[in-house]
Order: C-alpha cells, then structure tokens, then sequence
C-alpha cells in the first residue's frame, strides 16, 4: 500500500481514538462531578436517581407532568403526610417522555425488586394521540449515568432507543446537566389569572401534532393496556385519573374514556374523572392545566378522602 | 444514503481502501468500481430509480456519441432537442406534473368550468434536479463544441453518478469533470488530508448547526399564527442558518469526499453570508447552479449584451427559474422573484459587479461601511428565505404580517445557548477563513499540535451536539 494512504489511515484512526478519548474523559469527569447530587422525589424531574432496590411502596404514579405535580414543590411529602401512604412518582414532565417511557420505567422498577400496592395513572388525553414524546431523543437527558438503566433500555427501549442512549450520553457533558443540583420549591402558590386563549392556541398543536389521528389511538391503546397488564400481573389496584384543567375537557378526553370503560372490566380499573371539576378555578392552577400546591391537595382528598363524589366513571 | 449516518461513516472507508487498494490499477476498472459504489450509495436510499440515473446517462451518452458523427447542424440541433427534451421530461413528471395539474385545475375552475382534479401518487426521486442538470451540461457543450464527446461510456457513466455529488451538487460541468475520468488518479496525502478536513467542517455545518437550527426554525414556523413577533424574525434568521448550514455543509462532505479519491469538484458556496450586496451574494451561493444559469439560459438570452429592458427581463427570468428549479410550489417563484426586485436596482444603476474584491483583505475585523452592507444584505436575505420555508405563500405573508404588526411576547420554547455558541464558532470561523477554500483549511498553521487540538475540539462538538441519521438533507428535496 502507498505509504502515504497508510498514514492518512493511521492519523486518521488516531484522530478518531484521541477524540473518542476526549469525549471519555469529559464524560468521566462529569460523572464524577455529579455522582453526588442525591435528590428526592420532589426534587427531580427523572427517575433513575430516586429509585431504589427492594423497597415497598403502597401508591405509584405514572404519567406526565400532569402526574409529575403530585411530587413538585414538596407535595410528595404532603401527599404523604395526608394520605399516610408512602409513594414513589415515575412520572416525567416537560415532554420527555410518553406511556411507552412510562412503561419503561415502571417495568424498570418492578426489575429493581421494588413493587407497590396501589398504581395510579394519570391519563392526559394528549398521551393517547400523540407517540412523538416517547420517539423524542432527549428522553433520558435528565436520567444520570447509570448502567443498569442504560443496559435496560438497550433491551426494552422504543425503536428509536439507539439514538436516546446516545443522547443519555452526550447530555452528561453538557453544563446545563453538569450544574443540576436537587432543587425544588416549597410549595407553588401561583395562580393564574385567567383563560388565555392565545396561549391554548399555541399548547394544542404541540400537544396534539396529529390531531385525533386513530392511528395513534390504536397504537398508545395498545401501550397503555401494557401497563395496566403489568400492574395486574403485580397484582395491583389500578385508577386512572382524568387529570383536571382550568378549561374543563382536553380534545379526544371522550374518546379516551370510552375506551376505559370497555376494558374496565378486563383489568378491573377505577377512572376517576377529574377534568371538569375545576373548571375556571383560577385560585387551584398556577397554568392553564397544571395544579398549584391548593389544586394537587385538592386533588388528593378527591382521590384518597372522597372518592364516592360521583366523579367516578361506572362501566 | 445520507452523509450523516452509520451507513456512510462505513461506506466511506470500505470503498476509499477498494478504490485505492484495487481498483484504481486501471482507468476503465476504476470507473467502473465508482459507477458500482455511486450505485449502491444512491440505490440505499430506493434502487427502483437507478434505471432513471442509467436512462439518463444512456441517453446522454448516445446524443453526444451522434452529435461527434455529424456537422450538419440542423440533425446537431435535432439531437440537442432531443436531449433537453428528455431530461427535461423526465425532471417534468417526476417534480412538476402534480403542481402542473393543481394549478390547471384551479386555473380552469376559476374561469367557470368543472375540473377533474387527477393527481399521480409520485415519488420525487432524491437528486433529479441535480444529475438532469449535469447530463444537460453535457451535451449542451458537445453541441457547442465546447467539449469533445466521449466514448467511454464507463467515464460518462461515472461522471453523471459520481457518488460525492449525485444527489446534491454541486452541479458538476462535463468540462470540468468528466476529463478526470479518463486519467489516472494519483494519491496525494496533502489533497486526502485536506478533503477530510473539508468532510468534518461540512459535517460540523450539516450536524451541529444546521439540524440545531431546524429545531427552533420548525417550532416557530409550525406556529408562527400564535408566535410573538422577535421570535418570528428569530425564526427567518435561523432558517438562514439551517439552509446554509445544510446546503454548504453538504458541498463541503461531498467535495472533501471526491479529494479523497483524487477528483476536484467545483466550489459551491464562498462565504455568501459575508456578501456586501445581493449580486455578490448570488456570486458566493450555490455557485454551480447560478453559473449553470448564467452559461446555459442567461447568456444565450443575450446575457447584459443587450437592451437595458431585455437584460432586466433576462435576470428576472433567471431568478424565476432558479426559484422553480428548487421545487414545485409557488413559494420558491416568490422567492426569486423577491431576490430579482433585490437585484435590480444594482443592474440598473450598473452596480451588480461592485463587489468584486476579496472583503477587507488582511483586516481581522470588518470595516464599519462594508459591516453594515453585510447586515443589510443579511436582513435581505432572511427576509426571501421566509418564503422559501413557508408551506405555501399565503403563510409566508402572514408571517411577514406577524413581523410588521409586531406584538411583543415570550414563548416557552427559546434560542439554546448552545446553539448561539455554535452560531458564533461557525461565523468567527468562516470570517477568519474567509479567502480560503473552506472553513478548515488550515494550511497556512505551522503547529500540528494546534492544528490536531482544533480538529478534536471540533470532533467533540459534532459528537456532543450534532444531530445523525434522523434529518434529511434540504437540498434532497430539490
């Protein structure tokens, strides 16, 4: 071989071995930095940090950030201290993920030994037209390293699991996951001050990019009968909540529940349909359909003190 | 098959090591080897339109076989015809014939009668315009006699699918490639080096700056109904970010891949954001199609060699065509009829040819006069890519409507920082670099210390923050 190909292809395959070396080093390096960064519950937006081995929970939630408030701005612990139950919340806001994420997770945690008595989904309509948030690379951006988790993922990750895992690694070296520290608010106290319309205008393609394509219906059917099949097979008692919003009824909600009721019976689900009980309750929303600490307080006297309100949906 | 990909980052090498190893040993096997791997490289994407690339070349290859047979210029010109006709028909059907039918229909129906609307399900295939192009360039200099027709059909095979710049450019001409083909290649390591540095600034453009772009650029013009005005005028300008990006960054992969293999493609862009008017812009983007305009439409128009009225009716049916070439919508004619309302007042006051000079040669930082004639040419610019983004013209003038009514608010969604920092890597270099051939060549720095430092920095940043596999090229598309 020419001698000077074969120096193009030595330098080359040393550049390539320097760079990945580089990309090592600072990927060590901020695992070492942030290793020590110990959240709780509320004070985390991911789940790999807050999951343990071998621990009895007796409520579990899944969902997006409709489910994620439960735990924000330290409610996890009114929650508790109210209810007297313990709970663990793996649900994930901000958009990262969907039910096939949340299925994961849940999956990932029963692997973990740990189980629960009790799951409660919180069912956003968006969710059941909408696979974009689970398909979405930065799903794992906000998990820390782990090799368990990354290994778990690899084998029961979504098609596009390959591409996530490369952003689960990348993002370790990116300042705004470097300077993450716990965080969280007291307690959230904002209200909002009315309907904004021009703001729901702006929420709903986002959230509903297909409109209330059946084609998506059927597919995240399929994915969140996976999960009440999971918690069935943990023997479980299942709800799914309707989460509430200051504007009553997300699209596609009675779509969504009547569908519930068909499969009531099969995996013996409680629904209980909480997104007309607030309406235009400014004083219980900090946004047009998140909870403040007052909505979430609310919210969990309605499902643990009250739950014979008739917002229960009969089969 | 994508430059961005597994795919490619394993394509590359294999056929680097066959093509130096084993097939260059002779001229005819070679070309041969390079119409196999340009076959395999474009059939990745969808092998049924190979036979359109082989129809094409046979095609070509025939008409310029006939055109060497004879001096009679009435058959020359049959021949000629028959070749445009051709190329032409086949770039019709494939990227026109539905946007013809949509228009007639609505053309008919608005002058009363009924229409039966009978659109084809069509597949655009991936780098038609491109190759048409090229095969045209072909025979139009054959004709002219600009260009002695080849009979090495393994040459004219391998100049039509050359796999660097099948499917997106540039758009080589015959005179200029095709030669490379019938002599050997010789190793040069300072040329391979270079084209790998070449290969990594593209994919530093395509990956990192160009697909972080699309991100906000996709976000805003999806809601641009409901979004404030800032971030409207935030969005034309990171599309003008994206395009660049996109479009340069996939000239510089392909032209840094044919010198790994010993060939000289043409230079496609010069730095276009840093043109002080509109004419040196079009001087400095997408150079090997506007000069396929010039040579092959303007100037057998009468070019500027003609009536002030006739060359003002040469340039807007220059600009026109460009904007069609890019794609079947009525966004792209808009916006070359908006760069020819740009470019006029320059051809009628003679000035289109002022800029003819290196910018501020042998200064680090720009003059102010010639700092703002490359923002004004700049904020130009961005405003015709809103039409060249929009999905169709009525949402690109309530865009437009959105900017000048100018309601101030915040969106969730903002400029990453990261983004910006990559925004500012890219321009500070290329302002550096602005009189060399790309923005990675470093020949003119002595240290390899240093120089190897900002090739792994730069490799860092693709692998932290680029994007792969997962996004298209624009200029796919066209």
């Amino acid at each position: 071989m020419n001698p000077e190909i074969r120096s193009l292809i030595r330098d080359s395959i040393t550049f390539t071995a320097l760079s990945g070396l580089v990309l090592l080093s600072l990927f060590l390096l901020s695992w070492a930095f942030t290793s020590d960064n110990v959240y709780s519950n509320s004070e985390t937006e991911a789940n790999v940090p807050i999951l343990k081995n071998d621990t009895h929970y007796d409520v579990l939630i899944l969902g997006i950030s409709h489910a994620r408030i439960f735990s924000r701005h330290r409610n996890h612990e009114r929650f508790e201290a109210t209810t007297g139950k313990s709970m663990i919340n793996l649900s994930q806001g901000g958009g990262f993920g969907g039910l096939d994420n949340q299925l994961m997770h849940f999956k990932y945690f029963h692997q973990k030994g740990n189980t629960a008595d009790e799951l409660i989904l919180v069912l956003s309509p968006m969710l059941m037209f909408n696979r974009n948030p689970d398909r979405t690379s930065v799903a794992f951006g906000r998990e820390p390293f782990d090799p368990e988790f990354f290994n778990f993922v690899l084998q029961n990750g979504v098609e596009n699991k390959i591409i996530q895992l490369a952003y689960y690694l990348r993002s370790k070296i990116y300042w705004d996951w470097i300077s993450t520290k716990p965080f969280s608010l007291d307690s959230m106290d904002k209200q909002i001050g009315g309907l904004d319309t021009a703001a729901m205008k702006r929420t709903m393609p986002s959230a509903y990019p297909y409109g209330l394509d059946l084609n998506q219906f059927e597919d995240r059917k399929r994915v969140a009968e996976a999960i009440f099949s999971e918690a069935s097979d943990q023997k479980m008692k299942i709800t799914v909540v309707m989460p509430a919003a200051l504007f009553g009824k997300w699209p596609g909600h009675d779509e969504t529940i009547t569908w519930l009721q068909s499969i009531q019976a099969t995996y013996n689900i409680d629904v209980l349909d909480l997104s007309e009980r607030w309406v235009m309750r400014t004083d219980l929303f900090y946004d047009h359909h998140h909870l403040n600490t007052d909505g979430v307080m609310q919210a969990v006297e309605v499902l643990f003190g009250d739950q014979g309100s008739g917002l229960k949906v009969g089969s | 098959m994508l430059f961005n990909t597994l795919s490619f980052a394993i394509f590359l090498p294999l056929v680097f090591l066959i093509y130096w190893i084993w097939a260059n040993k002779d001229i005819r096997w070679r070309n041969i080897f390079i119409i196999l791997a340009s076959y395999i490289f474009y059939g990745w994407w969808d092998w049924r339109f190979l036979g359109l690339i082989a129809f094409s070349s046979a095609i070509d290859f025939w008409v310029g076989l006939q055109l060497g047979k004879t001096d009679e210029q009435t058959k020359r010109r049959w021949f000629l015809w028959m070749s445009i006709i051709v190329n032409l028909a086949l770039l019709g059907f494939f990227k026109y014939f539905n946007f013809f039918v949509d228009n007639a229909v609505v053309l008919i129906e608005s002058i009363g009668f009924n229409a039966h609307r009978s659109t084809l399900q069509i597949i655009l295939p991936v780098g038609i315009s491109f190759y048409t192009f090229q095969t045209m360039s072909y025979t139009i200099d054959v004709y002219r006699r600009q260009l002695e027709p080849t009979r090495d059909w393994t040459a004219f095979f391998a100049f039509v699918s050359f796999f660097p710049q099948l499917v997106a450019g540039p758009i080589e001409r015959a005179r200029n490639l095709l030669p490379q083909f019938y002599s050997p290649t010789t190793f040069r390591g300072e040329q391979a080096r270079d084209g790998l540095r070449q290969i990594l600034w593209g994919l530093f453009k395509k990956a990192v700056i160009a697909d972080n772009c699309a991100l906000i650029v996709d976000h805003i013009f999806g809601q641009y109904e409901s979004i404030p005005a800032p971030y409207l005028i935030l969005g034309a300008v990171a599309f003008g970010f994206q395009i660049y990006g996109d479009f340069s960054g996939y000239s510089d992969i392909a032209i840094g891949t044919a010198r790994l293999f010993g060939f000289n493609l043409m230079r496609n862009f010069a730095y276009p954001y840093f043109a002080r008017d509109i004419a040196e812009f079009w001087r400095r983007w997408h150079i090997s199609l506007t000069t396929w305009f010039r040579d092959y439409v303007y100037i057998p128009l009468g070019g500027s060699q003609v009536s002030r009225a006739v060359s003002i009716r040469n340039t807007f049916i220059i600009f026109l065509v460009s904007g069609f070439w890019h794609g079947a919508n009525w966004t792209f004619v808009v916006w070359g009829l908006v760069h020819a309302t740009f470019f006029m007042p320059l051809l009628m006051v003679g000035n289109n040819r002022r800029h003819l000079e290196p910018i501020d040669p042998n200064r680090f930082l720009p003059k102010a006069s010639d700092l703002l004639r490359i923002l004004s040419t700049f904020t130009m610019v961005s405003f015709a890519w809103i039409f060249f983004r929009a999905a169709d013209v009525s949402s690109s003038m309530e865009y437009i409507e959105g900017i000048i009514r100018w309601q101030e608010g915040s969106v969730e969604y903002f400029f990453p920082p990261r983004v910006f920092l990559v925004l500012v890597i890219m321009i500070v270099t290329e302002w550096i670099q602005r009189d060399k051939q790309h923005g990675l060549d470093l020949s003119g720095l002595n240290s390899r210390v240093l120089r190897w430092a900002i090739y792994i920095i730069l490799m860092v940043i693709i692998a932290a923050h680029g994007h792969f596999g997962s996004t298209n090229f624009i200029y796919f598309a066209f």
